[in-house]
Order: structure tokens, then C-alpha cells, then sequence
């Protein structure tokens, strides 16, 4: 099999070239989906009749701990390239996640706290699912500081690579353990409303969702991506001439 | 819509003051998604444009100054060479390199865990 | 066995009676975490309540979170004297297997730290009012627990022995990995003291110690190549 393909994959340039032909239409239909998702659910949905109208937040909420929890992995999945292959773009990929991952993982504990309010009448409660995405806050946070701590650019890329590694061997262990002691604490009168049955008109604006922030997640990528090449890349003559005729885009 | 007026929209049946705030904080973190990179990418094409324009009036002048009795690397490209950094004319090179955020020369020698371009 | 393995075990016994040599050359900064850990310990009851039936309750978890506590802060001593006079450039040269010279210093480790806290731990249980029926878990859990997370530690150790001033680093590095830990660990005090069989939560802590057994030296010893060559 003719593996160059794969191999082009890495090239920065090549990446550069085609992530600006297709970024202004993945940005357009990552802000059509969002938009058309979230006010569909936050006006266009019936209420839950054991919640009300606070859940709502779910459009918000679920899209964005599925993808902190995705993002990770794809972390993973590009530290082992940087470490098999040594692709560079590979290691590029896992230094741009890292941001937008803790930024979502952030938000789905934020969104989830402020929906336990008037679900379970307190701010935080140390739930199975809530507990295991604030560990996940803690691991990305980990990479991003190790990240900073060595200046060596392929130094610092392998040892994220290696952390990030041993982060995601770590997460079943960490799901199982915390999944089993909440089991054990749970108190009687708290009820896991995660994800009933959806109603259809429910859930179909949940899936808008989560399909735009994936997309969203793609464009995001896509630009810090640009970016961290031009700055990798900074000596090649194809970089000089993108910066000489402007920074346009 | 589901709701009978705007009031009751922002109302909510009293869930309005948990959704429309972390609607907000979550428009926050798109918009942070959305700036930081745009940001760094200004930062960053200023730096390299620069870098290039640095070292492009550097390499006039020196052209200008007939560098044939000189060793090579005037240009940041090939400063890897020892004799760069030893050139009683270099300071202008070690100086610009302590500026530019270049990542393949580190005339630093402290322990920091930076091993490329050490000059012992 | 053949030559290269008798070798290898020679090397690694060597390496064990090194260290343990170095740790009792200087005994004070040896039992710093020792120390560490009955004043973390101490603080408890001094900042929430000295009533005995609230901190029997607690027990359990404050002896665990100070054992981790102290694991925590030793371990930044574990490469960097090492990597401060050279000889850690040395093992890496050495012809033995890394991981298996690793695997050495965090016996090492353990034997100076953990057997020091394990010993240590029922007279903080005494202290702290935990009822004696849970003792033998609490001795088993940490004999189970303090090596693993030395291996555990010992990965962020290697990510951040050249790293100036990465002792906070790595406390953010390890904490993930010790969660788990930390729920079996308690989880099994707890259990004893309702009275009920703990065997789970150890079997658990075992399999676990076994994983960080066979890949945590590989980690480590892939992480110490990398921030060399940096």
C-alpha cells in the first residue's frame, strides 16, 4: 500500500494550505449548526415535566463534556503518532487541543454545577460524572503546565506525548474507581436524570448540538493550528512569503 | 415557540436566572475559543514579519561590507555554526537572537533543560 | 539464569544498597516526610474539631490523604540529587536496562518513605480516634498503596527532574494518578470499620500495583531518555 499519502498528512505545509481552502466553510456551517441548535432548544423545545425549563442547559452541557472527554483522546491519538512517527503536525495538534479541551472541560463542570442547582438543590455534588470530568480538568491542566515547564520544543513534545499517554491509561481506572465510591456514597435522595429516554423533539436539537461543537472544535483546531505552524516554520521561505504578503488568513 | 412572551422566555418559570447565566458563560468560552487564536496569530505573523525584515537589512549591510574575508552565517538560518557566536561582529546577532523568539538557537547556557546550540 | 540477567539483578540490588546508603547518610532529610506527616496529620483536628466521634469518622481519610501528602513531597528527591551531580547522566549510559535500574530507585524510595509511613500510621490512627477494627486495613492499604504511588510518582518525577523548580508540577502531574488510589485506599478503612470484608478494595489496590509495576518503570525510564536528550 502506498503510505505517502499518510506521510503528506504530516506536512505542515501541505496542512496550511489545505486547512485555509476549507476553514471559511466549516467556520460558516460550525456557526449555522450551533445557532439553529441552541436557540431551537432554549425557545423551541417543551419543557421537561419532572425539570422544567432548566434543562435546557443539557444543549449546552452534554455537547460539551462529550467533546472534552473526545478531545482527550485525540490527544492520545497524537501523542502516539509524535511518539512512532515523529510527525511535528502531530505534536502541533496535541499542543492546540489542550486549550480547547480544558476550556470545554471547564465549561461542562460550570454548566453541569449550575444545572445540579435547581435539579438537586446544591451548587456542586460530587456525582460519578462530575467528579471524573474535574480529574479530567486536572490531567489537562497537567499537560498544559508541563507543556510550558520545558522550554526544548521536542522535549517538551515527547514528554506530552508520554503524559498524555499515561493520562488516558488513567482515565478508565479513574472512571471505574470514582463511578464505584459515588455508588457507594450516593445519597438516597439524589436521582440521575442524565440521560432518560429522549423525547424526539428533544433530542433532536441535542444532536444539532453536538455536532456543532464538534465542527466548532474542528474550526478552533484549525485556526491555533495555523498559527503554531507559521510559528514552528518560521525559517522556510513559504512562511516569509505568507507573512510578506500580510497576515490575511 | 414555547414560550407566550418575551418576559416569559426570560422568566422561565423561574429556571431563567440558572439557564440564560450559564448561556452566557458558555458564550464566553466560545468567544475565548474564538479570539485567542486569532490573537496569537496577529502576535505572531508581526513577530516573524519582524524577523524577516531583520535579517533582511542585516544581509544588505553586509553584503555592503564585502564578506568575503568573513566566515559565513550572517543570516539566521545558518547560526548553528560555532564560529557565529565567537565573531567580535556577532554582537549584533547574539543581541537580535536574544530578542527574536527563534526556537533553534539558545545562547543561554543555564540548566533550563535546553540542550540545542550549546557552545561550550 | 543466564550471565546478562544475574548481571542485571546484581546491578539492581546495587543500586537499591546505594541509595538506601545515601538516605541514611543524611537521616534528618530522610524523615523529613515522616515528620511531615504527623504534622499534616495533627492539623485535622486542630482546624476542623478535636470531638472524638467527628474525627473517628474521619480518620481513616485524613491518615490516607497525609500518607499521599508525604509520598508527594519526597518524591521530588527521588532523580534530582541525581541529576543535580551527574550520576543519573551515568545511569543512563549504563548497558543494564533502565526500567530495571528504575525500578531500583523506587525501591529505594519506598523503602526509605513508605515502610516509614506505614510504620507511622497506627499511631496517627491512635490520635485520630479510628476504631481499632480497622487497623489491619488501614496497614494493609497503605502496604499496598505507598509503592504504587512511588511508581506512580515517579513518572512525573522523570517529566520534571530538569525542570526548574518542578516540585509543584509535579504534585499537579501525580495527583490524577493517585486518585484511584486514594478511593481504594479509604475505601477499604472504611469498610472495615463498618465492620464489613475489605478484600475487594485490596484485591483492586493489588491489581493495580501489578499494572504499575510492569509499565511504570517503562514509562519512567522513557520519560528520564527523553528530558535527557532535550
Amino acid at each position: 500500500m502506498n503510505w505517502t499519502f499518510f506521510h503528506k498528512l504530516g506536512s505542515p505545509k501541505w496542512f496550511y494550505e489545505i486547512s485555509g481552502k476549507w476553514l471559511p466553510w466549516l467556520a460558516i456551517l460550525a456557526a449555522l449548526l450551533m445557532a439553529s441548535g441552541l436557540i431551537w432548544g432554549l425557545m423551541f423545545t417543551p419543557p421537561d415535566y419532572l425539570q422544567g425549563n432548566s434543562y435546557r442547559i443539557i444543549f449546552l452541557h452534554v455537547p460539551t463534556a462529550f467533546l472534552a472527554q473526545a478531545i482527550y483522546v485525540m490527544m492520545a491519538c497524537a501523542g502516539v503518532v509524535t511518539l512512532v512517527w515523529k510527525m511535528k503536525l502531530a505534536d502541533m495538534a496535541l499542543k492546540c487541543c489542550a486549550p480547547i479541551g480544558a476550556s470545554f472541560c471547564l465549561l461542562a463542570l460550570v454548566t453541569g454545577a449550575i444545572w445540579g442547582k435547581p435539579t438537586w438543590g446544591t451548587w456542586w455534588v460530587w456525582d460519578a460524572r462530575l467528579t471524573s470530568m474535574l480529574i479530567l480538568l486536572f490531567l489537562y491542566m497537567g499537560v498544559i503546565a508541563l507543556r510550558g515547564a520545558i522550554r526544548n520544543t521536542n522535549t517538551a513534545a515527547k514528554a506530552c506525548a508520554i503524559l498524555t499517554l499515561v493520562g488516558v491509561i488513567n482515565i478508565p481506572i479513574i472512571k471505574f474507581s470514582v463511578q464505584w465510591w459515588n455508588t457507594l456514597h450516593q445519597g438516597a435522595t439524589l436521582k440521575l436524570t442524565e440521560k432518560p429516554s429522549m423525547a424526539p423533539e428533544m433530542l433532536w436539537p441535542l444532536l444539532i448540538s453536538i455536532a456543532a461543537f464538534y465542527l466548532f472544535f474542528t474550526v478552533v483546531l484549525i485556526l491555533r493550528l495555523r498559527t503554531e505552524i507559521l510559528d514552528r516554520e518560521r525559517r522556510t521561505k513559504w512562511v516569509h512569503k505568507i507573512v510578506a504578503a500580510g497576515a490575511g488568513n | 415557540m414555547y414560550f407566550e412572551s418575551f418576559a416569559s422566555l426570560i422568566h422561565m418559570d423561574g429556571h431563567g436566572m440558572y439557564v440564560w447565566p450559564t448561556y452566557g458563560i458558555g458564550l464566553l468560552i466560545i468567544a475565548y475559543n474564538i479570539i485567542s487564536p486569532l490573537r496569537a496569530r496577529k502576535r505572531i505573523v508581526a513577530q516573524i514579519q519582524r524577523q524577516v525584515r531583520g535579517s533582511q537589512s542585516r544581509s544588505k549591510s553586509f553584503s555592503q561590507n564585502n564578506s568575503l574575508s568573513q566566515k559565513k552565517s550572517f543570516s539566521h538560518k545558518k547560526s548553528h555554526s560555532p564560529a557565529a557566536d565567537h565573531q567580535p561582529g556577532a554582537t549584533d546577532d547574539l543581541s537580535e537572537k536574544k530578542k527574536a523568539a527563534g526556537p533553534r538557537v539558545k545562547v543561554s547556557t543555564k540548566n533550563q533543560g535546553v540542550r540545542e546550540g550549546e557552545v561550550e | 539464569m543466564s550471565a546478562a540477567s544475574l548481571e542485571g539483578s546484581k546491578a539492581f540490588v546495587e543500586l537499591v544498597k546505594r541509595d538506601l546508603v545515601l538516605a541514611f547518610r543524611t537521616p534528618g532529610q530522610t524523615l523529613n516526610p515522616v515528620a511531615f506527616y504527623l504534622m499534616v496529620a495533627s492539623l485535622f483536628p486542630l482546624g476542623i474539631a478535636p470531638e472524638k466521634e467527628l474525627l473517628s469518622q474521619l480518620a481513616g481519610g485524613i491518615v490516607w490523604i497525609g500518607a499521599l501528602l508525604a509520598v508527594l513531597l519526597s518524591l521530588d528527591s527521588l532523580f534530582r540529587s541525581d541529576q543535580d551531580d551527574g550520576s543519573l547522566d551515568q545511569l543512563l549510559l549504563s548497558p543494564h536496562p533502565l526500567p530495571l535500574l528504575v525500578l531500583a530507585k523506587i525501591s529505594a524510595h519506598w523503602l526509605t518513605t513508605g515502610v516509614a509511613l506505614i510504620v507511622m500510621a497506627p499511631l496517627l490512627a491512635l490520635m485520630l480516634h479510628l476504631p481499632t477494627q480497622a487497623f489491619p486495613a488501614l496497614m494493609l492499604s497503605l502496604l499496598l498503596g505507598t509503592p504504587l504511588m512511588s511508581l506512580a510518582g515517579g513518572i512525573g518525577a522523570a517529566l520534571t527532574v530538569r525542570v526548574q523548580r518542578g516540585g509543584i508540577l509535579l504534585t499537579l502531574l501525580s495527583l490524577p494518578l493517585y486518585i484511584p488510589v486514594l478511593i481504594f485506599g479509604t475505601g477499604a478503612v472504611q469498610t472495615a470499620v463498618e465492620g464489613m470484608s475489605y478484600s475487594g478494595h485490596l484485591l483492586w489496590m493489588a491489581a493495580l500495583l501489578m499494572l504499575g509495576l510492569c509499565l511504570a518503570p517503562l514509562a519512567i525510564a522513557a520519560s528520564l531518555r527523553i528530558v535527557a536528550d532535550g
